[in-house]
């Protein structure tokens, strides 16, 4: 089940995010299309890993990360923008 | 494994000359190790004990002096430097013999083994489902063990600091190349992972967290050497790069020092 769009990518994130984040206690992430999720803290490099593997595996193509502007990724909608590239 | 195609094992080898020093003996890593050393109890009914990721044979030395005469001590590295240094410590103990090898392949009989132990080396295994498989071929059924290894939220606010450092200057394919050079496991997984080999009554997995307080020089001096990341950040930036990280993790400070929490796994397997 591929997502249409770059929103509906990025809502997909979110939702990965929410289940999967690093930080610890119930109390509601602040997360939207705008959130840097290293520096928020939301993930770290194996959780970048996890998000990657979950996308490619749910897209059913491989994402190229090569030369990827390191701003761009780790922002959801970046990183949203980047998976849709991959696929064009 | 042949030494040159995997940097860490490369590492650890060129490194193999200054790892007994008082800096790193006496860093978190040291701390922690000598913890998880002094927690083994060598049974007596062991005749073949074998240390995995045996390193300079530290840990392999005094258990040695331990242990009542009559058993074997095998240590197991796959850094020749590192083995080179096992050996001189230990060539007055003929009990003791150094191998090369790794967790994914040791040069051991099938069944041959009473009690494995390696503190802080699981994680580097290259393939963990080969791993634990070699390690089954060679315990005897009965046979008990004890790893330590670091888990997945192991280090987390030096990773926390750091990450967008290093994503800067790496960019994302290497920093993710980087992580996935361990193998940092939660609990659960590190559990389901060795359920798959062995019976659930013998085999447990505990975790534990413990914060280690220590200067930035205390803590730069070992995480430098065993941080993936910087193995893969070109020359010309490595300057730039390493000022930054200093700064984050002087940011960390407390009246303490700079914490450290150090996630550890402890795989046992015990007899029924």
């Amino acid at each position: 089940m591929r997502p249409q769009s770059e929103d509906e990518l990025a809502d997909l994130i979110i939702n990965w995010v929410r289940e999967n984040k690093q930080t610890n206690g119930s109390t509601p992430v602040a997360i939207n299309r705008e959130t840097d999720l290293l520096k928020s803290g939301l993930l770290d490099s194996f959780g970048f890993i996890d998000l990657i593997v979950f996308i490619e595996s749910h897209n059913g193509f491989k994402v190229e990360l090569t030369d990827v502007d390191p701003e761009e990724f780790s922002v959801v909608r970046g990183l949203s923008r980047i998976v849709m590239r991959n696929h064009e | 494994m042949p030494e040159t195609l995997n940097p860490i094992v490369e590492t650890y080898s060129r490194l193999s000359a200054t790892y007994d020093e008082d800096l790193n003996q006496h860093s978190c890593w040291g701390l922690s190790a000598e913890k998880a050393l002094a927690s083994l109890k060598l049974k007596d009914e062991y005749q073949v004990v074998v240390d995995v990721g045996c390193g300079t044979g530290r840990a392999l030395s005094q258990l040695v002096s331990k242990g009542r005469p009559g058993i074997r001590f095998i240590g197991v590295d796959p850094a020749e430097r590192m083995r080179n240094r096992a050996y001189e410590r230990t060539r007055n103990c003929p009990a003791v013999s150094i191998l090369d090898g790794s967790f994914e392949k040791m040069s051991l009989e099938s069944a041959s083994v009473d009690y494995m132990f390696s503190i802080f080396a699981f994680h580097w295994t290259t393939d963990l489902e080969a791993a634990v498989r070699e390690i089954s071929r060679v315990l005897k059924p009965t046979a008990e063990m004890d790893l330590f290894f670091i888990g997945r939220n192991n280090g987390r606010e030096f990773i926390r600091e750091t990450t967008p450092i290093f994503l800067k200057y790496m960019g994302p394919a290497l920093l993710l190349d980087s992580a996935r050079m361990r193998k940092q496991l939660t609990r659960e997984a590190a559990f389901r992972l060795f359920a798959k080999t062995f019976a659930s009554p013998r085999l447990s997995v505990e975790e534990s967290y413990e914060t280690y307080y220590d200067t930035l020089e205390g803590h730069w001096g070992w995480w430098v050497r065993i941080e993936g990341h910087f193995m893969k950040i070109a020359a010309d930036k490595r300057d730039d790069c390493n000022h930054e990280v200093r700064e984050a993790l002087l940011s960390l400070a407390r009246e303490k020092g700079i914490p450290y929490t150090i996630h550890r796994l402890h795989v046992k397997l015990r007899q029924a």
